[in-house]
């Protein structure tokens, strides 16, 4: 009777397991996101792509002063700054708070949509370059589903992720560790040895301008702006490494330290890389494949060992997929939890991991692969990030407004809040600005999957209503 | 279990009492009229709402600098 008991027992508590040092592994995915989009935006916005990422990445520091301060007053709480930020706008409008925490779970989500179409596409082009076949069903020229080989080999992967992580965060935590020692050590030597080899050539970046060739025009404002847009969404991304605060064995001391230590690790990979890729490689070669803008550079920095480095930048993208399917089903999770969303996604294993969220996060992203193209997914899912990161930056402000005397771990300076503001309006131009340059079809999807949070709010809040009433409980029942 | 789930707030909230430092409702349609003005200076490339974009992105930031020492609102509200 007692076991049965047990069994019909539902979880929904994570585990205190880990220590900072474990978070800035599991985060160590996110200098592999610079992959995603570094060819797009040199072709874009030319060699000014460089100055791009310098800049993305100092605002992502500047920004992590704010958020660092969040996390720190919400020790209890999983799923990162959103998550936060929520309980600042609640008591304003409650609307923004689901858009919050909606715009940064669709930020993160994609990731395994497009982490694993670009693992197929690495993989069809090294090892199996005869699956050319492909279902497509495309309504207009620039949009459409498709499912081909791609498509097969990166679903595999996510369905394979999801079994590997049912174990535990602390599980978990040692793969990622495994994972960025294998992926990241080459990925610092691509960038370190072409200085040694004397391969690296500033020169490459003049004229340092936009391929517009004008600086003057609002095009080439717009082109910057469409830049610093996408490049947002690798570099900022660093701040996942405060999601797991609930799973903090200290959360009061880990949650800054887990942070700045992911962020310097960024600024290395996102202010030097760039940079090394441009000069060595040139902009006419990356524009030949900027989905694979680093397989040239592999070349000529190791020659005729390129199929191995392709194979470590796959395991890369495995570890920035395992970063994203960790930290936006924690979201997820805690979004449930505090009635943001379904109430489907708060229930946890007994081992306290967030099965159905992850479960929700790779279903999702099996829809999302099969429009095919990495960067407009990516686009789509910017919209999402900017929108987090507009609205929460504001919530840091708001936070130290509303609770001045509040127990806060780490304090942030009143400067860096103020700065905050100054960001979250830059953030929120970029938006706007940056956006269409992708495609406005993608702008439109990427507002309606954001927006579609409020409404998911809504009803969450209708289906709990009818729930304290005595009514049958009413909510998605995977 | 139905009430464990809709229980939500078994957490301490550090924030204190519901009490606001100013009425955010104005700002957010000021946000969302900044939004549509960028929106139509990169459809039509205009560049005079471009201007008008960039100028009301800064009087939103004016709008909390020049509260500093009348914490109860954003600019008047």
């Amino acid at each position: 009777m007692a076991e049965s008991t047990h069994t019909a027992q539902e979880h929904t508590t994570l585990v205190r397991a880990i220590r900072w040092s474990d978070a800035f592994w599991i985060a160590s995915g996110v200098p592999a996101l610079l992959v995603f989009s570094v060819g797009y935006i040199a072709v874009l916005t030319g060699p000014v792509s460089v100055a791009i990422w310098i800049v993305s990445i100092l605002i992502g520091i500047a920004m992590a002063f704010v958020y660092a301060e969040m996390a720190g007053m919400f020790p209890e709480k999983s799923g990162g700054p959103p998550v936060f930020g929520a309980q600042a706008w609640k008591r304003y409008f409650r609307p923004i708070a689901p858009l919050n925490i909606w715009g940064y779970w669709f930020a993160w989500s994609p990731v395994l949509a497009i982490g694993g179409l670009l693992m197929g596409s690495y993989v069809q082009r090294e090892w199996a370059s005869g699956q050319t076949w492909s279902l497509d069903w495309s309504p207009s020229a620039d949009f459409g589903i498709h499912i081909n080989f791609a498509y097969v080999v990166g679903a595999a992967i996510l369905i394979g992720l999801f079994w590997l992580n049912h174990f535990g965060i602390k599980e978990s935590a040692w793969m990622q560790t495994a994972l960025a020692v294998t992926s990241l050590v080459p990925l610092a030597l691509l960038i370190v040895v072409p200085i040694f080899q004397g391969k690296v050539h500033p020169s490459r970046l003049t004229p340092f301008e936009t391929p517009n060739g004008n600086w003057w025009s609002w095009q080439t404002f717009t082109l910057i702006a469409a830049g610093l847009f996408v490049a947002a969404w690798s570099a900022y991304a660093f701040e996942t490494a405060v999601v797991y605060s609930a799973e903090f064995r200290n959360p009061q001391q880990d949650t800054p330290k887990a942070i700045f230590a992911a962020g310097g690790l960024c600024l290395f990979f996102y202010g030097l890389g760039p940079f090394i890729l441009y000069s060595v490689v040139g902009g006419e070669k990356i524009v030949e494949d900027p989905s694979t803008a680093l397989v040239p550079l592999a070349e000529t920095v190791f020659g005729t060992s390129g199929q191995f480095l392709i194979a470590l930048l796959l395991v890369a993208l495995l570890l920035s997929i395992n970063t994203a399917i960790l930290g936006s089903s924690r979201t997820l999770y805690q979004a449930s939890k505090d009635a943001w969303t379904f109430r489907f996604l708060q229930r946890t294993s007994e081992r306290g991991v967030p099965m159905r969220a992850m479960g929700f996060d790779v279903v999702f992203n099996l829809f999302l692969m099969m429009l095919g193209n990495p960067i407009y997914i990516l686009a789509a899912s910017t919209i999402g990030y900017m929108v987090f990161n507009s609205l929460n930056l504001i919530a840091g402000y708001l936070l130290r407004k509303d609770a001045p005397d509040a127990a806060r771990p780490y304090r942030a300076p009143v400067t860096m809040l103020r700065l905050g503001i100054v960001l979250a309006a830059v953030n929120f131009m970029l938006l706007f600005v940056g956006a269409p340059s992708w495609g406005w079809k993608y702008v439109g999807l990427g507002w309606l999957i954001v927006l579609s949070g409020v409404a998911i709010y809504y009803f969450r809040r209708w289906s709990d209503e009818r729930l304290a009433a005595g009514a049958p409980a009413t909510d998605f029942r995977p | 279990m139905a009430n464990e789930l809709i229980h939500r707030h078994d957490e301490s909230d550090p924030l204190g009492p519901d009490e606001r430092w100013a009425h955010l409702e104005p700002m957010i349609a000021y946000m969302l009229f900044t939004g549509g003005v960028f929106t139509l200076a990169v459809w039509q490339t205009w560049a005079w709402v471009y201007i008008v974009g960039l100028a009301l992105t800064l009087g939103w930031v004016l709008g909390f600098v020049l509260v500093r020492d009348r914490p109860e609102r954003w600019y008047r509200w």
